[in-house]
């Protein structure tokens, strides 16, 4: 039971965040989709994952709206990678999400804190 | 590695992606996977469960789907249609190949830029020509029906011209025709109007025309109207009509000036119209009147007067109306059984004489440059056809018919022949606000077309049309090659094919050659242009022209009715502005305004009036000849004391002396003039001045000079200032007030240095030669990027064997000599054919052309020399890579 309860939780968060996550991820520098699923794993500590089937069709989704843009990259001694960099569309989405996201944490924390007083 | 191409294809299966976007998912997923996999393996998992690991990333088989289907736009299913052949997809074909014409113009921006811009100045250059020659030569003039409008001119066989202006002439033509319905007739000079009513005295450009004139021309008064019939008569003449630029300029576009009386010459005339603002003919033009003789004038078959222009009724032919006119003028003929006959001649056609030769060599050349522009793109196409011999071979392969892939080449040219047109159109713009600025006013001033010269719509259809021609030109022939492969040879990887390659080059090299040739012809007509500038700005002309102030006066009015009132005028004007400190010396002439006579010897045998040798003949103050520094040869000059009264005295020039009096002492002798037998009392140097802006030759016309207060009735004097220290034109207020304090209301114009004037002597050929010299180099450099593209690819081709010959021990200057000669052929064979056509074709400039011949061989040789230089240079480039190649790299190539 415990187990299904965290798998669902894990998938509405995923749905809801998503976006968010691999804006924020491509914001520094433009990253290939292997590493932004690797950073998703590792900067989660595990408690999140995307597989093939659910990163590129996001990943497609994002750059279709604009917000981010692949580019195949040849480097040498290398195959090449498609590298998706944030656009400044994708700038301003990412600062907008940023807030209200931090505005939603802080909301369910203000809630469950309550509720533990 | 597993291959999850196929795992991942058969996942996308059902969502029809278009394949390029599906192979990019394919790889990009199937990439993830691998480093998913090696991941895992390096993490030491075992391959298998490496293998259902990495697998799993994909979960079942509808989610990726219904994940992609989301976002990923379904390919449009093609219509597919049974049987159809090529025609019926054509549109759909063309919309396919501009589009994936664009992508690899876009890919290839360096080629793409190259191409563009040589067409945008072949067309650029060409269209602001085209707009000048359509102005000037093309478009109707400004009148109703212009095309009816006739002038006539009357020649023999041997083209010996008679002017018959004589009133009675044109009064005989305007009754007695039944051809024309209209004929009107304008002064055959100016009518100077000194303008002294409303402020500071000015001098106004007139011209005195028969009342009908404005009718015949079909043109009507903005304002107001113009003449009737009875103010030609005397008495009823004081009306003038004024141009738009005076009434605005002068009268600040007074809505009143209708019935305004505005004082001309000392005589109020009443302002009775205002010609619109394109209205223009012949000369500028200030304001008209009529011209309205005495009874006497009229008879006088010796009064020239009248020019005349007639208007052929609707559907008249121009045969039988010459055939009228001769009839109708033969009693006026000198002579009237001459052979004479008479000739008319459409207005516009009269009009642009002069303007034809240097238009005709503008047009050529800028002809020369598109053809050149067009030559060097078809080069450029053809190298970039060589590099894609692979793609047409797999196009062909796959089903493409040659014509398909013709089409599909030919509109990439189209889209580079559109960038090049829109970009040469921004170019014309710019061009023609330079001409407008450059073109000789005499030639803005026939035609307002040329005054309002703008890039229109003629010219933006001009532009349009070149480009596709230009496109049918530069990209036919590399799309007819290139769809020419040989399938097997082609697509065996790394052949060279070099059969073909060979057919290829050789048709680049005689492009190349062609393009040498074009240019030559061009830089040679420029380099004759410049040499026939170079010697008119160099003539010794025979006088001073630095220092000196020149400026334009005409005392009319009550004042000066008598010789003695006029003479005393100029006398008192000649002490107060010698005496102006700074004025060295000031004289008075009448300057290029010069009238003929004949030159006939007292002490001779008499010889018939018509056989007597021509000369100039100028009226001058004593003082003149000092002032221009024309140097006395022998005798004296004037002085005051050669007056009225006194006994008659010339001086002559060098030239009559040389061809009337070789051997002997012309002083002393005497010449038969209509007013007088002069004393010839001395001899001057022989000057040179320009004759009037239609004779392109600049002889030393013989002359004779009388002293200004022996003559009857001056014409209009310039006053000659030297100042030989100092600015000259600083003197003008000083002058100025002189002139104010002998008579308020006399009028002083055109202060000008004689500098000046004699440069604009050759100013409509400076422009000429200006263009030319610019069109020339264009051509040239692009010529040079001709030889360079062409060299630079044989270089690319032949790095296996230049190579092997360094490889094998050929020395750097070895190679070099290889490359340059291969440049250095076509470039000979090009100068050749290009000094061949030059020949032929410089003649045709002949008009335009002064001091030198037409085949002028120092000027063909410098150019052939300058030509081969820079084709030198451009050939040097490439030569030097070649003796860079390293025979390693080269051999591994192969």
């Amino acid at each position: 039971m415990q187990h299904k309860n965290s798998k669902m939780l894990d998938r509405e968060l995923k749905k809801g965040s998503a976006e968010l996550l691999i804006l924020s991820l491509v914001e520094a520098r433009p990253r290939h989709g292997y590493e932004i699923s690797k950073l998703i794993e590792a900067r989660s500590e595990g408690m999140l994952r995307f597989n093939v089937a659910s990163l590129y069709p996001l990943l497609y989704r994002l750059e279709k709206r604009g917000w981010i843009e692949g580019r195949w990259v040849e480097k040498a001694g290398q195959r090449r990678r498609r590298y998706y960099k944030l656009t400044r569309e994708g700038r301003k989405v990412l600062a907008a999400q940023r807030s209200t996201w931090q505005s939603f944490v802080a909301a369910i924390n203000r809630i469950t804190e309550t509720e533990n007083a | 590695m597993p291959d999850w191409h196929q795992e991942i294809k058969q996942r996308l299966a059902g969502l029809q992606l278009e394949p390029t976007r599906e192979a990019a998912i394919i790889e990009e997923l199937a990439q993830h996977l691998d480093d998913r996999y090696a991941e895992l393996l390096a993490g030491g998992a075992a391959v298998d469960e490496a293998y259902s690991a990495a697998r799993a990333e994909l979960s079942n088989r509808d989610v990726l789907q219904q994940e992609l289907r989301r976002v990923e736009p379904k390919i449009k299913p093609e219509p597919v249609v049974l049987g159809a052949h090529e025609r019926s997809n054509m549109i759909a074909d063309l919309w396919q190949d501009l589009r994936y014409g664009a992508r690899m113009l876009l890919k290839h921006p360096g080629f793409t830029a190259v191409a563009v811009v040589t067409l945008a100045l072949g067309i650029g250059a060409n269209t602001a020509i085209f707009s000048v020659v359509n102005a000037v030569m093309l478009r109707p003039l400004p009148y109703d029906k212009a095309d009816d409008l006739v002038m006539f001119r009357f020649a023999d066989a041997q083209g010996k011209e008679e002017w018959i202006y004589s009133p009675a002439a044109y009064r005989d033509l305007k009754s007695q025709n039944s051809v024309f319905t209209n004929v009107a007739a304008w002064g055959n000079s100016t009518w100077p109007a000194n303008l002294t009513s409303e402020g500071e005295p000015e001098r106004l450009q007139g011209f005195q025309v028969s009342a009908n004139f404005f009718e015949t021309l079909g043109v009507a008064a903005a304002r107001g109207r113009t003449f009737l019939a009875e103010e030609e008569r005397l008495g009823n003449n004081h009306v003038v009509v004024i141009s738009h630029d005076l009434w605005q300029r002068r009268f600040g576009g007074d809505s009143e000036i209708i019935g305004r009386s505005l004082i001309l010459n000392g005589v109020a005339y009443e302002c009775i119209g205002v010609m619109p603002a394109d209205f223009r003919f012949v000369l500028k033009t200030d304001v008209w009147t009529t011209l309205a003789l005495t009874a006497a004038e009229e008879k006088d078959p010796d009064l020239g007067v009248w020019h005349q222009v007639a208007r052929l009724k609707p559907g008249g032919s121009v045969e039988q109306a010459s055939a009228e006119v001769e009839t109708i003028l033969r009693p006026h003929f000198s002579n009237p059984n001459s052979h004479m006959r008479a000739r008319l001649r459409p207005l516009q056609a009269v009009l642009m004489d002069y303007s034809y030769p240097m238009l005709f060599i503008l047009f050529a050349a800028v002809g020369f440059i598109l053809l050149i522009a067009c030559v060097n793109v078809a080069n450029l196409l053809l190298a970039r056809a060589a590099v894609r011999r692979r793609e047409m071979a797999i196009r062909a392969a796959l089903g493409a018919g040659r014509g398909r892939v013709v089409r599909q080449l030919l509109a990439e040219s189209t889209l580079l022949a559109i960038f090049g047109g829109a970009c040469g159109l921004l170019l014309a713009n710019w061009c023609i606000k330079f001409l407008v600025n450059g073109l000789p006013e005499w030639m803005a001033a026939k035609n307002s077309h040329v005054a309002m010269l703008k890039l229109d719509g003629w010219a933006l259809g001009y532009a349009f049309a070149l480009a596709l021609a230009t496109t049918l030109i530069f990209g036919l022939v590399p799309a007819l090659q290139a769809s020419k492969v040989n399938l097997n040879e082609t697509l065996k990887e790394g052949s060279h094919s070099p059969a073909q390659s060979r057919g290829q080059h050789r048709l680049r090299a005689v492009l190349v050659v062609a393009e040498i040739a074009l240019a030559m012809v061009l830089l040679t007509g420029a380099g004759l242009m410049i040499k026939s500038f170079w010697r008119l700005t160099n003539v010794n002309r025979g006088f001073e022209s630095r220092g000196v102030l020149t400026a334009n006066i005409d005392p009319a009015g009550d004042r000066y009715r008598e010789p003695h009132q006029v003479v005393a005028f100029y006398r008192q004007l000649l002490e107060r502005v010698s005496a102006l400190p700074g004025v060295a010396q000031a004289g008075i002439t009448n300057g290029f305004l010069d009238r003929g006579c004949w030159i006939a010897i007292a002490e001779r045998p008499p010889v018939p009036e018509k056989e007597r040798p021509e000369a100039s003949r100028y009226s001058v103050s004593p003082d003149y000849f000092r002032t221009m520094n024309i140097p006395l040869r022998a005798g004296r000059f004037f002085t005051d004391r050669d007056a009225a009264g006194t006994p008659p005295v010339v001086i002559i020039d060098e030239t009559v002396q040389r061809r009337h009096f070789l051997n002997e002492d012309p002083i002393g002798k005497h010449l038969i003039f209509e007013d007088a037998v002069r004393e010839i009392v001395g001899v001057v140097g022989a000057t040179r001045a320009w004759k009037g802006f239609s004779s392109m030759s600049d002889e030393e016309a013989p002359r004779v000079y009388m002293p200004y207060q022996q003559e009857r009735g001056l014409p209009t004097m310039a006053l000659i200032v030297q100042a030989p220290s100092g600015d000259p034109l600083s003197l003008i207020p000083a002058i100025r007030r002189e002139l104010a304090a002998i008579d308020k209301d006399q009028p002083i114009y055109s202060f000008k240095l004689l500098e000046q004037s004699v440069a604009e002597l050759s100013v409509d050929r400076r422009f000429a030669t200006l263009l030319l010299t610019a069109f020339g180099a264009l051509a040239t450099f692009l010529a040079a990027i001709g030889i360079y593209g062409v060299l630079s690819y044989a270089v690319n081709q032949r790095t296996t064997e230049i190579g092997i010959r360094l490889a094998l021990g050929a020395q750097v200057s070895d190679v070099m000599k290889l490359v340059l000669k291969t440049g250095m052929m076509m470039t000979l064979v090009g100068v050749a054919i290009g000094l061949i056509a030059s020949l032929a074709l410089t003649r045709l400039m002949e008009a335009l052309l002064f001091g030198v011949s037409a085949t002028d061989p120092t000027t063909f040789a410098v150019i052939a020399l300058l030509l081969i230089g820079v084709a030198l240079l451009a050939c040097y480039l490439p030569a030097r890579r070649a003796t860079k190649a390293d025979p390693l790299v080269a051999l591994r190539y192969s």
